[in-house]
């Protein structure tokens, strides 16, 4: 008897036939483990442990949670691929409600003993890593007393490699989400699926720092990290997700963890002496090589805890680091955990000084302006921060004026061109035809330094301008307006001009580069066999800085190891050739010249393929078939083309499917109910559908379909194989392949 | 793997008590109420210690001490565990009996759709040893014994005009994952099952 936890003693029901454990298969899977990101559950019978996990269960792995928490909870993908077998109830040789997912090259995962009804997913459904396939339960053959309501609740795991005769084999699926070495009674921690473990700590981080812009000695620090998952007793070092590029910072660094962790600076980071990083309220540490930066989470506000599953703590502690020099450099922290798991992130956040960052004042020029005009202001980039408040001096171009507007617009490029979205400062400034002073306070518009902005100005009646004061000098400042010429019609005009303007809460920052477009994702090839081309699938990117800016998509193959620049084309089909392995890409693009990284894939083609090739031209074709077991006919699916004409009604063939009983001689005349075909014009893959038909076929029984043209010739694809004794070419067609389902499922395949 | 428990000593005592007294024995030990959860159909306690269940064209009666879980995402399975106590902190089931309920269509063949439901996933191997028509209260009935990859295996099917019963009793010790073990309770099982 193997140890197992006392609360948790679960036997499992996989039962097995086959023999020996393969060593790990040539074809690799990346392996995460299967429940949601974020939840821990702990191994409560492993590898090779009778009875139930030897043979092909022989790499089954149990998972459960203390009592009933296990209960109902996700079960999720351990990798992508297609749903292979469903049974959302039933005994199934002891698995219960379970689900088989193909990951292709011959390997599948198995999740058994889910809640009857639960699993979210239908037959051949494509299945992406990490997405929700059922629930936790304790169908079929389990046993336990932990969940007193649902005895022997766990999630049966297993991978197999299916052989060449269709039986399975264990298949050893480490790692798993990094771990190895799973070891019964130890808990382990997900990292499948969506990562929004870090989105409090992202938005607890201000903006980038508030700098005058006359100190140019000071850079800026946005870093953050993504989630950080600690494995046990592993000490790991977040070098890139919390190295401080640019030190001094203004700000801190924040730190959530739900376990005792501590923070210090390695010996071998290029420390800056000349940081003072204050911890919580009370200690300044200065960090330097030798010194460790240990965090009051790390022993004290949280106790010692070993059952990393029930305990969910959240605490955050601000290390406070101002600058005591001039000199940016660099340094580097490392997180370290010495308990079992923990889910942990660190990111640098700042604080918010108030400067004030844009300041022209002393007006000496008022901006051009006239009737019938609106004025516009571009700023250029490099702002950061949060816009406060903003002050300017203007007037009114008339001696009547109305409810005068003043935007702020955010836009994409440097002409201008692409307009983001547009901050409304006031829709009623109180400019009049005196030349006046007006602060516009309360705004909270936050500036980044790679977008452009533009001050846009206009009054409602007769879009008389607002005309502002300027100063004879500063760094930015084009001003534009429509200039009206009576006969003439608007004149768009420009000139230098430098507007009389307090910004507050912002900085005139060196243009940050912007955040870069996400990769598209879940790329899939299809293949058309027939066609002998891929056509690609995938998830669209998003462009972080502008959500709404239309994207486009190019696709790269090659059959080489890499894909060549000059390769990019917009996303089509692939043509394939068989015998080659095809490395495809494909990236987004925006309209401004930003470019993703590539999301590639390696295809190939299906172990055993043949090419389908064209038999000869005929009026009709018949071929025989029976059923392993009694279903209600669903469809006849015939894989043909009609090379004839591709009109429909009145225009092209009439085309009838003529089923035949040779058992009672019964003979079914059948028209496609695809509305698409109509019986007319038999192009592609005929499908004859028979969603409410009533007719049963039985084993035992001969049948035979018998596929009629009226009027015109058909052709047949059919393999190269000639198993049957005719050859491709014969009329009867032997190998033409075709399709028989019913509502069971596939009954023949040709 | 079955665990000796004091408790189990005490029911012994208790009934040979009771049957040398002649007297009828009420089988409610470990001092409280049938520990049953159900949440898909209704159930009823009667004065006899039974426990009515009834689900999708089936009703069933189980003894009052049994452990009966009834539930399903949508789709109506009963389990029944004669011998768990959920109230024993150390109590594991050995025995569980699992019912689950499929649309039939009588104009199908009980053989096929035997012989399909038993084979449905790929990856077991089936071996029929015998099959055998039973008694089922308002139906008809097969008892299906044979090896699955090569665990010993029993299986029930009852069939209304309407729907499917398989009834699975299973077993998990040390020494084998077959379901033979639960015959005495299956036989119970049976014998209160009527299906319409």
């Amino acid at each position: 008897m193997k140890k197992r936890l006392p609360l948790l003693f679960i036997l499992c029901a996989a039962t097995s036939f086959f023999m020996a454990i393969p060593a790990a298969f040539a074809a690799t899977v990346s392996v995460k483990l299967p429940y949601a990101r974020g939840e821990s559950f702990v191994l409560s019978q492993g590898y090779d442990s009778p009875p139930t996990h030897i043979k092909k269960d022989a790499y089954a792995l149990d998972f459960t949670q203390n009592s009933c928490q296990a209960y109902g909870k996700a079960v999720v993908a351990a990798a992508s691929g297609k749903a292979m077998f469903v049974s959302e109830e039933g005994y199934n040789g002891g698995y219960g409600t379970e689900l088989i997912i193909d990951h292709g090259n011959d390997i599948v995962s198995r999740y058994a003993h889910m809640i009857p009804g639960s699993i979210t997913v239908a037959l051949h459904d494509e299945i992406r890593q990490g997405e929700i396939v059922g629930h936790v339960g304790d169908t079929g053959l389990v046993a336990g007393a932990a969940c007193a309501d649902h005895p022997g609740t766990h999630l049966h795991f297993a991978m197999d490699t299916v052989n060449a005769d269709g039986t399975f084999t264990a298949y050893d699926p480490e790692p798993i989400s990094g771990f190895v070495n799973m070891t019964e009674e130890r808990w382990y921690l997900s990292d499948n699926g969506e990562d929004d473990t870090n989105e409090s700590v992202g938005d607890n981080r201000t903006v980038a720092p508030l700098i005058d812009a006359s100190d140019t000695d000071v850079a800026t620090v946005v870093n953050e990290t993504s989630s950080v998952v600690i494995a046990p007793t592993t000490t790991v070092a977040i070098t890139s997700a919390v190295a401080v590029n640019a030190i001094p910072l203004i700000g801190g660094v924040s730190i959530t963890s739900p376990l005792p962790m501590s923070v210090s600076a390695p010996a071998s980071s290029s420390d800056n002496p000349n940081i003072n990083n204050t911890i919580g309220a009370s200690s300044t540490t200065d960090v330097t090589a030798s010194t460790s930066i240990s965090t009051s989470i790390a022993t004290t506000t949280i106790a010692t805890t070993t059952d990393a599953a029930t305990t969910t703590i959240a605490t955050t502690t601000i290390i406070t680091t101002t600058a005591t020099s001039t000199t940016p450099t660099s340094t580097t922290l490392v997180a370290t955990t010495t308990t079992t798991t923990a889910t942990s992130s660190i990111d640098v956040a700042t604080s918010t000084p108030s400067p004030i960052l844009f300041q022209q004042l002393n007006d000496t020029a008022n901006s051009p302006g006239s009737f019938y005009d609106d004025n516009w202001f571009d700023l250029g980039n490099g702002f950061a921060g949060t816009l406060n408040a903003l002050t300017l001096e203007g007037k009114v171009n008339d001696s009547q004026y109305f409810a005068s507007h003043l935007w702020l617009q955010e836009f994409q490029d440097p002409n201008y061109t692409g307009l983001i979205q547009q901050f409304t400062i006031s829709d009623n400034a109180p400019f009049t035809a005196t030349m006046a002073t007006a602060t516009f306070s309360g705004l909270s518009i936050p500036l980044k330094p790679y977008l452009y902005y533009r001050l846009a100005t206009i009054q409602d009646w007769q879009n008389r301008s607002v005309i502002l004061a300027g100063t004879p000098t500063t760094t930015v400042g084009v001003v534009m307006w429509d200039y009206f010429i009576p006969g003439a019609g608007g004149v768009q005009s420009t000139s230098t001009f430098f507007p009389y303007m307090v910004m507050e809460g912002s900085a005139a920052l060196a243009p940050l580069a912007a955040p870069p477009l996400t990769s598209p994702t879940d790329l899939t090839a299809n293949f058309d066999e027939i066609g002998m081309q891929l056509g690609l699938s995938f998830s669209t990117s998003t462009d972080p800085d502008w959500p709404a800016n239309p994207l486009h998509y190019e696709m790269n193959y090659s059959t080489s190891s890499s894909l060549s620049d000059g390769g990019w084309t917009s996303v089509g089909s692939i043509p394939v050739t068989i015998g080659n392995s095809y490395l495809i890409g494909v990236r987004a693009l925006d309209n401004f010249g930003d470019v993703s990284a590539p999301v590639t894939i390696i295809w190939n083609f299906p172990p055993g393929f043949s090419p389908y090739l064209l038999g000869p031209a005929t009026s009709y074709a018949y071929q025989y078939f029976n059923v392993p077991t009694t279903s209600t006919l669903r469809s006849i699916t015939l894989f043909t083309t009609n090379f004839q004409t591709g009109a429909k009604y009145p225009d092209g063939p009439y085309c009838t499917l003529e089923l035949y009983d040779s058992y009672d001689l019964s003979s079914y005349g059948m028209t496609p109910s695809d509305n698409s075909y109509n019986g007319y014009g038999c192009i592609g893959n005929p499908t004859f559908s028979f969603a409410s038909s009533s007719l049963v076929l039985y084993p035992g029984h001969h049948y035979q379909w018998i596929f009629k043209v009226d009027g015109a010739s058909v052709q047949f694809y059919g393999t190269t194989i000639d198993t049957a004794g005719g050859l491709f070419s014969d009329p009867p067609l032997i190998n033409a392949r075709f399709v028989v389902n019913g509502d069971s499922g596939v009954l023949f395949e040709n | 793997m079955k665990k000796q428990s004091w408790g189990g000593l005490l029911l012994l005592v208790l009934i040979v008590v009771a049957l040398a007294g002649g007297i009828f024995l009420v089988c409610r030990h470990f001092g409280g109420a049938a520990a049953s959860e159900h949440a898909g159909g209704p159930v009823t306690a009667t004065a006899g210690g039974t426990q009515m269940f009834s689900g999708d064209g089936y009703s069933l009666g189980v003894p009052a001490d049994w452990h009966v879980e009834q539930d399903g995402a949508g789709k109506d399975m009963i389990a029944a565990y004669p011998d768990y106590r959920a109230a024993a902190s150390s109590s594991t089931a050995t025995c569980k009996i699992e019912m689950s309920v499929f649309p039939y269509a009588s104009s199908t063949s009980v053989a096929d759709w035997i012989s399909g439901r038993i084979g449905a996933d790929p990856s077991l191997v089936v071996t029929e040893q015998s099959s055998e028509d039973i008694a089922i209260n308002g139906g008809s009935g097969v008892k299906w014994n044979g090896l699955i990859d090569g665990a010993p295996t029993t299986l029930v099917y009852a069939f209304s005009s309407d729907h499917a019963y398989e009834i699975a009793p299973s077993v998990i010790n040390e020494a084998s994952a077959g379901n033979a073990p639960c015959t005495a309770a299956l036989e119970t099982f049976l014998s209160q099952l009527t299906i319409q």
